[in-house]
């Protein structure tokens, strides 16, 4: 009964997300050249390409740390906040909450139009840095524009893990701790904080993995010469139509994302799988 | 002739033995309590009669008619669930009027029988109101209207109390007898509490580990209960350990430094027993002038009642009285105490 | 419940103002009256909200969004209520390796995906079909109707159904009557949620489609890509809008916050 029931399911599932990724990595393998296009021969010139040639080194090493650098600053603005909010009152923290998290519903690339107009050369930040005499500075189409963006995009992200995370805390504890002479600083520090790891953990890896993958963003922000994985693949696949140069990058990316996510589930079962069950 | 028969049910989920060779026959008309502790069969006894889980062995036959492998919905019984089970986006008329939908019913034929079923539990203003809208106990009385309307030929109660106050459910307990009583129809009853199966049923089952372990009226059940685990279960009693000194018209045990006689058949000489008393058995006397004297270490007002703890040479005893009929010994006191020969009960 | 310090209010204005700085400042500009992205500063105008009506291409990629996610939405629906029954209500051998299947498409990046649907379609011819972008949009959005209905089948007291049940209601009329009016909630939040990342979605959208069935919001990125007028600027605005519809129709059927953070 239950795999009736699961049945159209599974057949689209099946057909457009398993049988499409294998033919992708099949795909990986095979031979291109601008003249002939793609071939039913099999090599891997492209993986040796992708990992032995300096320019992509490049790219994934600025995906890399821009995406870090992205989830860090999300943890530092995301876990604070979210503190903040479960600690007020309705009807502040509703709205609060839903003002935080709506632009998850917009489209991504409404909000990469925002920030290119906000961090523009004529745009208001450049403005207010002009009336402060520090001169315009040159953010859009830097790391610094993808990484604000991607902030923005991302923050939501790590809210709603460590949102979902505060809400399990029994607020008695905290209470106990403090009836015990526990400064409030050390409260968060020694109680808080460690129960809430997991919900920062979970968030990190959402927001790492989206990063390192997101496309709208570096390519609006980005511009024409700082590229990222997913700019990278966009160009072997519409302008260079090296398909199976541009599938092993993907690939490569999909590879990646996996490592991170089985060593997360790895280290957060021996950390943690005795104390948060 | 049983109106409802249940031979030999058993139920294993996989080595696990939940209910053993269980026999019951119900007449028309019948209360009958399931009792038990947690865990021991009574509620998978319920759901096989329901149709919700699957016999391993056993029939049960309704009227001359086997249902045991009947599906749930064929089975025509009226069943008030332990949460109530209301259907939270209809109303209190939809929800009653449901069964009737299900067996094609008109629609005025249908108004007129649940607005009759609405009456029977006094809900009848509250036809138009949502579940969410109402208290537990009108929502437990819905329950109820839906499961007899449909003039079910067994009426199934799972722990139907256990989620009201005591107030209400002392209150709803006469509710349910004498609705039960009007309209007649056979009922099973499960619960754990045996102040409520023994107050409304005409027969208690007791159960334990899958087994039944007594069937008896309330009144006998209590007054000669079959084993030490009854003896406890259903109110409450002291254990006096002893043993067989000589058997003949009536038993000697020897208990402590004292002798006891008490009816017991079948018993051998040198057979460890156990002597059953009820704390209000026991009266206070003076000291030195009852069967033996003892210390009260604790006393408890319990509103109606005094319950007191009493340090004697066979143990600790409790002795209920009720509060009122005579002077209570204050904590430390020693009295004597006094009871009848026929207020012990032999226990293997 | 404490209260919050004025350091910590002041912290929460400056995310708030850093999360709608964007939206706002897109707003704005959407009624300049001038060529350029400038904030309005004398006079509102809505010249450039009739030059997106009037760009045939912004039009047509709309309505490609909308029945795009509409059918995509609906079919996930379809495909995902008895698919999330069956799991929360089943255990069989292979339940959490088809429940991890489906709601993979939320950890496999859309880049990867796009890339290896474009792939599948290249090599059976469906490159410009709309309906095969649907199935393709179908398997990106179906997690989050599967996670609503696998939510509200969990909380749900199955002895209301063993209560119809009992009062003879066969098994497919207490599906109709009993289980689907009581997750209703659930799947109309999946629906929606479904809708408005469809209608969003991108990064998969600009591999997959052709030029007769671009969206608009692949039409968007490559407007913007190209050229930064104010045309850009109203049509993000329209989409601010018309999500903003789209939440306060999620809120009332389901909870906003509900939906966004899973339950109170």
């Amino acid at each position: 009964m239950p795999w009736a029931l699961s049945a159209p399911a599974l057949l689209l599932f099946g057909s457009l997300l398993l049988v499409p990724l294998a033919l992708t990595t099949v795909l990986s393998f095979h031979v291109f050249s601008h003249a002939t296009g793609v071939q039913d021969d099999f090599t891997l010139a492209h993986y040796a390409a992708v990992l032995g040639d300096e320019y992509y080194h490049g790219i994934f090493w600025r995906t890399f740390w821009v995406s870090a650098l992205t989830t860090l600053i999300c943890i530092a603005i995301g876990a604070p906040e979210a503190y903040v909010l479960s600690r007020m009152r309705d009807p502040w923290r509703a709205i609060c909450l839903l003002v935080v998290l709506a632009p998850l519903l917009v489209s991504v690339v409404v909000r990469a139009f925002g920030w290119s107009m906000l961090l523009g050369p004529q745009g208001p930040v450049n403005q207010a840095l002009q009336s402060l005499g520090l001169g315009p500075v040159r953010i859009l189409y830097t790391e610094a524009a993808v990484i604000i963006a991607l902030v923005h995009v991302m923050l939501p992200f790590m809210v709603i893990p460590v949102w979902t995370s505060l809400h399990k805390l029994d607020p008695a504890v905290e209470n106990a701790a403090l009836s015990l002479s526990a400064a409030p600083f050390t409260v968060l520090r020694r109680i808080v904080l460690p129960q809430v790891m997991p919900g920062i953990l979970s968030g990190s890896l959402i927001v790492f993995g989206l990063s390192a993958s997101a496309f709208a963003i570096p390519g609006l922000l980005g511009g024409r010469r700082l590229k990222m994985v997913a700019t990278v693949v966009y160009d072997e696949y519409l302008h260079e139509l090296n398909w199976p140069l541009g599938a092993a990058v993907a690939l490569l990316l999909l590879l990646a994302n996996l490592v991170v996510m089985l060593s997360y589930n790895h280290f957060v079962e021996r950390n943690y799988k005795k104390s948060m069950g | 002739m049983s109106f409802l028969t249940l031979a030999n049910l058993t139920k294993f989920y996989g080595a696990n033995c939940v209910v053993n060779d269980l026999s019951l026959r119900v007449d028309k008309g019948e209360f009958v309590s399931l009792l038990g502790p947690s865990g021991c069969g009574k509620t998978t006894t319920l759901q096989m009669v329901a149709g919700f889980a699957e016999a391993t062995s056993g029939s049960i036959v309704l009227d001359g008619r086997d249902i045991t492998h009947a599906s749930a919905n064929s089975r025509g019984l009226g069943i008030v669930f332990q949460s109530y089970a209301l259907f939270p986006h209809m109303s209190v008329f939809d929800n009653v009027a449901f069964g009737l939908e299900m067996r094609r019913m008109p629609l005025a034929e249908r108004r007129e029988r649940v607005d009759e079923a609405l009456a029977m539990v006094h809900l009848e203003p509250h036809r138009t109101s949502y579940p969410r809208e109402l208290s537990g106990g009108q929502r437990q009385r819905v329950a109820l209207a839906r499961a007899l309307v449909i003039e079910p030929p067994v009426l199934l109660l799972d722990e139907p109390l256990s989620n009201l106050d005591a107030k209400l459910r002392e209150e709803m307990q006469f509710e349910l007898r004498h609705i039960q009583r009007k309209v007649g129809t056979t009922t099973i009853m499960v619960t754990h509490d045996q102040t409520e199966a023994m107050s409304i049923s005409d027969r208690v089952v007791v159960m334990q580990a899958g087994r039944v372990t007594q069937i008896d009226e309330p009144f006998r059940l209590y007054e000669q209960p079959q084993s030490r685990f009854i003896s406890g279960f259903v109110g409450k009693a002291n254990l006096i350990e002893g043993r067989v000194a000589d058997t003949g018209a009536q038993a000697i045990i020897s208990a402590g430094p004292m002798l006891f006689e008490v009816d017991g058949v079948g018993l051998l000489v040198g057979a460890a027993v156990a002597l059953s008393l009820r704390p209000e058995r026991i009266r206070f006397v003076a000291a030195g002038q009852g069967r033996l004297d003892g210390h009260v270490s604790a006393r408890f007002f319990l509103g109606s009642q005094w319950l007191c703890r009493m340090d004697t040479d066979l143990g600790e005893l409790a002795v209920v009285c009720t509060n009122g009929d005579a002077r209570v010994p204050a904590e430390g006191e020693r009295v004597g105490l006094q009871w009848s020969g026929d207020a012990m009960r032999v226990l293997r | 419940m404490a209260k919050n310090s004025p350091l910590a209010l002041a912290f929460n204005a400056c995310v708030i103002a850093f999360m709608l700085a964007p939206l706002l400042i897109v707003c704005a500009v959407a009624f300049t009256p001038e060529n350029t992205l400038t904030i309005p500063s004398t006079h509102l105008s809505l010249r450039w909200f009739k030059a997106v009506f009037a760009h045939a291409d912004l039009v047509q990629s709309f309505w490609n969004s909308l029945w795009l996610a509409l059918s995509a939405a609906t079919l996930a629906t379809l495909v995902a209520v008895p698919a999330g029954l069956a799991i929360t209500r089943h255990a069989f051998a292979g339940r959490d390796a088809l429940n991890a299947l489906f709601l993979s498409p939320l950890v496999i990046p859309h880049l990867v995906l796009g890339i290896a649907i474009l792939r599948s379609f290249s090599l059976i011819g469906a490159t410009g079909s709309f309906g095969w972008l649907v199935l393709a949009h179908v398997v990106i959005v179906t997690p989050y109707v599967m996670r609503l209905v696998v939510a509200a089948a969990t909380g749900f007291d199955r002895s209301c159904e063993q209560a119809a049940l009992s009062l003879g209601a066969s098994h497919f009329t207490v599906f109709r009557r009993i289980t689907l009016p009581m997750i209703l909630p659930g799947v109309a939040g999946g629906w929606l949620l479904a809708f408005i990342n469809s209608f969003d979605e991108v990064t998969m959208s600009i591999f997959v489609t052709a030029p007769s069935t671009v969206t608009l919001p692949v039409r968007m990125y490559m407007y913007a890509t190209e050229s930064i007028d104010p045309l850009m600027a109203a049509a993000s605005a329209l989409m601010v809008g018309f999500t903003a519809a789209v939440m306060v129709l999620l809120d009332r059927l389901y909870g906003l916050d509900r939906i966004l953070v899973g339950g109170k």
